[in-house]
């Protein structure tokens, strides 16, 4: 399903169950060992409780009298303190302390040589037979002020029934705490795939286009999503428009530049055809000139082009006679006009200065005669003209041929519009033709002509301020 | 002749008609332009019979072509 690629470092939703799961796992493990040590300490609270009222009730039993003592330590009080088996009970009494007086083993004193006040119960940890003990301890003196007695009462529990209770308070705490961690897990990776699937669908929508049409640019369709992915998608579908439309603008420069280059190649091989045909080597050196001057010229248009392609591209416009530049046009198109049967000819100024682009001017003409010479029909009439009007030069071409309906003219300069269906011609020759008006900064309109035929009109900008003459 | 088939501008058929006769004194437009229109009025005269015609372009020139015999 991933393409390969896709995937720089971790997918998010493993991000995501990394920094939910991973926390939550230290936090259990925390919690885990916190609660281990309330337990431990709570065990601890109750054996080191009964140890002392174990030791109290104890020196209670040991009474002094005189200077010495008298102990009443029945056999049933004895049983109650070593009942488990398992869990024996050790005492001992000494008087002084260390001479073992009674008791069923000698306990240990504390590690450190601090004596507790008489009276006052101590609990301390000792190791009696390598087995860890509680140990709790009284001291008590007795005795008159001439002859001072102290007696020590000690009674010890195995710490191996505080480390049970620990393990069984651990052991109650664990289950449920296992559980809610695992409740907790699923619901986490639930939730963060159930909030990553709209995510998921985006990558499916872009991810099923491979085609390499503009139908892979076409817009993703985003309802119900949340309002991130809608941003996201949101501005997906902005950069793919963007890339549909200039996709589409350089698919247009292709047509048109594929229709402006036919024209000088079909002329390049009718040259070299005749250069062929040549025996004369002074006719034929003439001939290869022109075939050289009409290669260089196609080079050049690719070039124009080219840089007519460049959204952006600075169009160098210079200063040049646009009245002298139509001449020179129309009498190239002279000899195929004659062969046409029309009757090309130029009315209007004799010079009149534009700033303008002289190749591209050309081809706009081109492109006018072309279409006159190959619409107006037998006979017809067709006459270039330039004038100057205002701060403006018109450049028009008009026929008295059969023209276009009033609903047409409209659409003449629309990308491959057709008013036939006629052979030859592919409905980009007049696109052209405004488009290299808007790049001179003016415009192109139809009009119709008065004799009822087809004028086409540029309006260009004039060079210099009004009244100036070339 | 070494422009058959091409329109050549009134403009350079005066210069070149000039240069040739070495006549320089009439350069003023419109008698210059009515003389050139003599001119090639007896030109296409001469040219009758022998299958080439000078048409007028429109505003262009003139057009040195072979009528069709």
């Amino acid at each position: 399903m991933t393409p390969p690629g896709a995937v720089q470092g971790l997918s998010l939703q493993r991000q995501l169950l990394l920094w939910l799961l991973l926390p939550q796992l230290v936090l259990w493990l925390v919690g885990g060992l916190l609660a281990y040590r309330i337990a431990l300490s709570y065990a601890e609270k109750g054996i080191d409780q009964s140890l002392t009222q174990s030791v109290l009730s104890l020196a209670r039993q040991v009474k002094p009298v005189g200077s010495g003592l008298l102990i009443d330590f029945p056999r049933a009080a004895q049983d109650i303190i070593e009942q488990d088996p398992k869990d024996r009970v050790s005492y001992t009494v000494s008087s002084p302390p260390g001479r073992f007086l009674l008791g069923n083993g000698m306990l240990p004193g504390p590690a450190d040589l601090a004596e507790p006040a008489s009276g006052v119960p101590r609990l301390y940890n000792a190791t009696v037979d390598g087995k860890p003990m509680r140990v709790a301890l009284l001291n008590l003196n007795y005795g008159d002020s001439v002859a001072p007695q102290r007696m020590r009462v000690q009674v010890a529990k195995s710490l191996a029934v505080q480390q049970r209770i620990t393990a069984e308070l651990v052991a109650d705490m664990l289950v449920p705490l296992l559980l809610l961690g695992a409740v907790l897990s699923v619901l986490v990776y639930g939730g963060i795939v159930r909030g990553l699937q709209p995510l998921k669908r985006l990558q499916a929508q872009l991810g099923d286009r491979r085609e390499q049409s503009l139908a892979a640019l076409r817009p993703i369709e985003m309802t119900q999503a949340p309002q991130e992915v809608h941003a996201l998608a949101g501005a997906v579908n902005q950069l793919l428009s963007a890339v549909r439309r200039s996709l589409g603008q350089e698919k247009r420069f292709l047509n048109d530049a594929a229709h402006q280059l036919r024209t000088p190649l079909a002329g390049l091989i009718s040259q070299t055809e005749l250069a062929l045909a040549e025996t004369d080597p002074r006719a034929l050196r003439e001939r290869l000139g022109k075939v050289l001057a009409g290669a260089q010229r196609s080079a050049h248009l690719v070039q124009q082009l080219l840089s007519l392609a460049r959204n952006e591209a600075e169009v160098r416009l210079q200063a040049l006679d646009l009245a002298a530049l139509a001449r020179e046009v129309a009498r190239d198109w002279t000899p195929r006009a004659l062969t046409a049967g029309v009757d090309l000819g130029y009315e209007g100024a004799a010079a009149l200065s534009i700033q303008g682009e002289p190749l591209l001017l050309r081809e706009a003409l081109n492109n006018l005669l072309d279409n006159a010479l190959n619409y107006a029909g037998v006979g017809a009439v067709v006459t270039v003209r330039v004038a100057r009007q205002g701060a403006a030069g018109l450049l028009e071409v008009e026929d008295n041929g059969p023209g276009l309906a009033p609903a047409d003219l409209a659409h003449v300069f629309e990308r491959f519009w057709r008013a036939s269906e006629g052979p030859g011609g592919c409905g980009l020759g007049l696109a052209i033709v405004a488009a290299i008006a808007q790049r001179h900064g003016g415009s192109a309109e139809a009009v119709p002509a008065p004799s009822g035929g087809l004028c086409i009109r540029l309006t260009l900008p004039v060079a210099d301020a009004p009244g100036d003459n070339l | 002749m070494t422009h058959a088939g091409q329109v050549v501008s009134r403009e350079a058929v005066l210069a070149a008609w000039q240069a040739e006769s070495g006549d320089g004194g009439i350069s003023a437009g419109g008698l210059a332009s009515n003389a050139l229109e003599v001119y090639i009025h007896r030109l296409r005269r001469k040219l009758e019979d022998s299958g080439l015609n000078i048409r007028n372009v429109r505003g262009l020139g003139y057009l040195l072509e072979q009528t069709r015999a």
